[in-house]
């Protein structure tokens, strides 16, 4: 079975083992689509793919090491041949002071205090690992008649919203994950551009605040919610407007 | 006398504004990464009639020489008012974001992101300790999405790896002065412009005077002055 005999949207969700990308898995599936749940731990991942149904499958994947993206890439080659959608969802927002709130764990990582190590694990997940899953799954899309990829971002790494004194918390945005979210923009932007002559369109979205593991559940949204830009934006067509920054519902982000 | 530190500082941009700053009445520290350039670019200046410049050695992307270069500062001066980031690189080409090198990439934020917040942060206590401290992070409308987004800078499908790197420096600067948005700090991001130095391979097509003068303009301005912003002779959007 090829690409274009196969008429199953594949999409592919990293970090879809639970939060905001397990709600999209869940949503492209009851659209469906052939939603394939990348987990750093696979059984986690196949557990969440048995919770949404057969339409979902688990596939195990680390943005962060490049053997196990090589791997999934040689994976989705083999059963599928082709990529349709790409939600690039896995992200963190520490990796050390778990146990803190986020106003307290955003005062020990001021700009002027926080450990370079810290900022470097972040970004290697929700801007390096970013990149390396996009060059890798790129020869996939390209196999697609059209694709989509999502990048999801916040509205935390628009600079235009940073310098408005009236946006709540902006003292406590830090290079760590705010930061990291700008710099995903950037990356995401220069993919916008580079492919804006072929049928893979490129599109960064900001979920909600939602309740989930992300912000030690300090979210106020459901995952419904907080998840819904994400589906409409990966539900999207290659006639849609592309190279936006959005929230829901489709209000556009300021850079 | 005011004093500053420029990163990067013994050859284009960097160099002249270290000129232009010494020009002005501050005394400036000429921070190199190799100790000789550096020494040989303060006899050149000096070889020109200025005389209140010093060489530090500082290579942005390693925290012990950062630490040895802020260890070097404090024995000579009691304060620092005025930090200069220039030190930056632009990569190897090709880099475009879809097939271009991953550890190109790394190694380009590397210095421009992670070396200038270290940079930063070494620097902030001698900085506190001045009346009216001021960081200039010399960053590039490359950086700026805005006009990325508009198609509006012929280089913006080449330089990947660089401009999002200026555009990650561009948050450092905004992350930063919301921090000390209370305070006398004055913290912005500048653009030098496209400018002729070996950095852009003498294409630029503005002078390196003009292009400092922009640093040195925001690097100059008192209590009064702006902060959190990015500029040229204008604000860029972000």
């Amino acid at each position: 079975m090829t690409t274009k005999e196969n008429n199953k949207r594949i999409a592919l969700i990293t970090g879809a083992n639970q939060g905001v990308g397990f709600q999209v898995a869940k949503e492209l599936v009851a659209h469906g689509l052939t939603v394939l749940l990348g987990s750093r731990n696979l059984e986690r991942g196949e557990a969440a793919a048995r919770e949404i149904g057969p339409d979902a499958i688990a596939i195990q994947l680390d943005v962060t090491d490049q053997a196990s993206v090589t791997a999934a890439v040689k994976h989705i080659q083999n059963e599928f041949g082709h990529l349709d959608v790409l939600v690039q969802n896995a992200g963190i927002s520490r990796k050390s002071g778990l146990d803190l709130s986020l106003r307290e764990y955003g005062q020990r990582t001021l700009s002027s205090n926080v450990s370079l190590d810290e900022v470097r694990a972040v970004w290697e997940t929700n801007v390096f690992g970013v990149l390396s899953v996009f060059q890798a799954m790129l020869p996939l899309l390209r196999e697609a008649a059209s694709a989509n990829i999502v990048n999801v971002s916040s509205g935390v790494g628009s600079l235009t919203m940073n310098t408005d004194p009236s946006f709540p918390y902006r003292s406590f945005y830090s290079p760590v994950y705010a930061a990291s979210k700008t710099a995903l923009n950037a990356i995401t932007l220069a993919m916008m551009i580079e492919l804006e002559n072929t049928p893979i369109k490129v599109r960064l979205v900001s979920p909600a605040f939602t309740k989930t593991n992300l912000n030690n559940y300090e979210g106020t949204e459901s995952l419904e919610d907080g998840s819904r830009e994400v589906v409409r934006v990966a539900l999207l067509g290659p006639e849609d407007p592309t190279g936006t920054f959005t929230q829901w519902e489709n209000v556009t982000i300021p850079w | 006398m005011k004093t500053v530190l420029i990163t990067g500082a013994n050859k284009g941009i960097g160099f002249e504004t270290v000129k232009q700053m010494a020009q002005l009445g501050y005394f400036v520290y000429l921070g190199s990464r190799d100790k000789a350039k550096g020494l040989d670019a303060i006899s050149r200046l000096k070889e020109q009639g200025i005389s209140n410049i010093e060489c530090i050695e500082i290579d942005i992307t390693n925290i012990h020489s950062v630490i040895q270069a802020k260890h070097e500062l404090e024995s000579k001066t009691e304060s620092l008012d005025i930090l200069i980031n220039n030190a930056g690189i632009a990569g190897e080409m090709p880099q475009n974001i879809s097939t271009g090198d991953m550890e190109n990439l790394r190694r380009v934020f590397e210095t421009n992101f992670f070396g200038t917040v270290q940079t930063t942060q070494q620097f902030i206590p001698l900085l506190q300790k001045s009346t009216e401290p001021v960081i200039v992070n010399v960053s590039s409308e490359l950086g700026s999405l805005t006009i990325h987004n508009k198609r509006q800078n012929p280089n913006y499908d080449f330089f990947d790896a660089y401009s999002c790197s200026k555009t990650a420096l561009n948050a450092f600067t905004v992350m930063l002065s919301n921090e000390f948005i209370n305070t006398n700090f004055k913290i912005n991001s500048v653009s030098p412009g496209y400018t002729a130095t070996d950095f852009t391979q003498y294409r630029g097509t503005q002078t390196v005077e003009q292009g400092a003068k922009f640093i040195v303009n925001y690097a100059t301005q008192g209590t009064d002055g702006v902060t959190g912003g990015f500029f040229k002779e204008q604000v860029i959007p972000w």
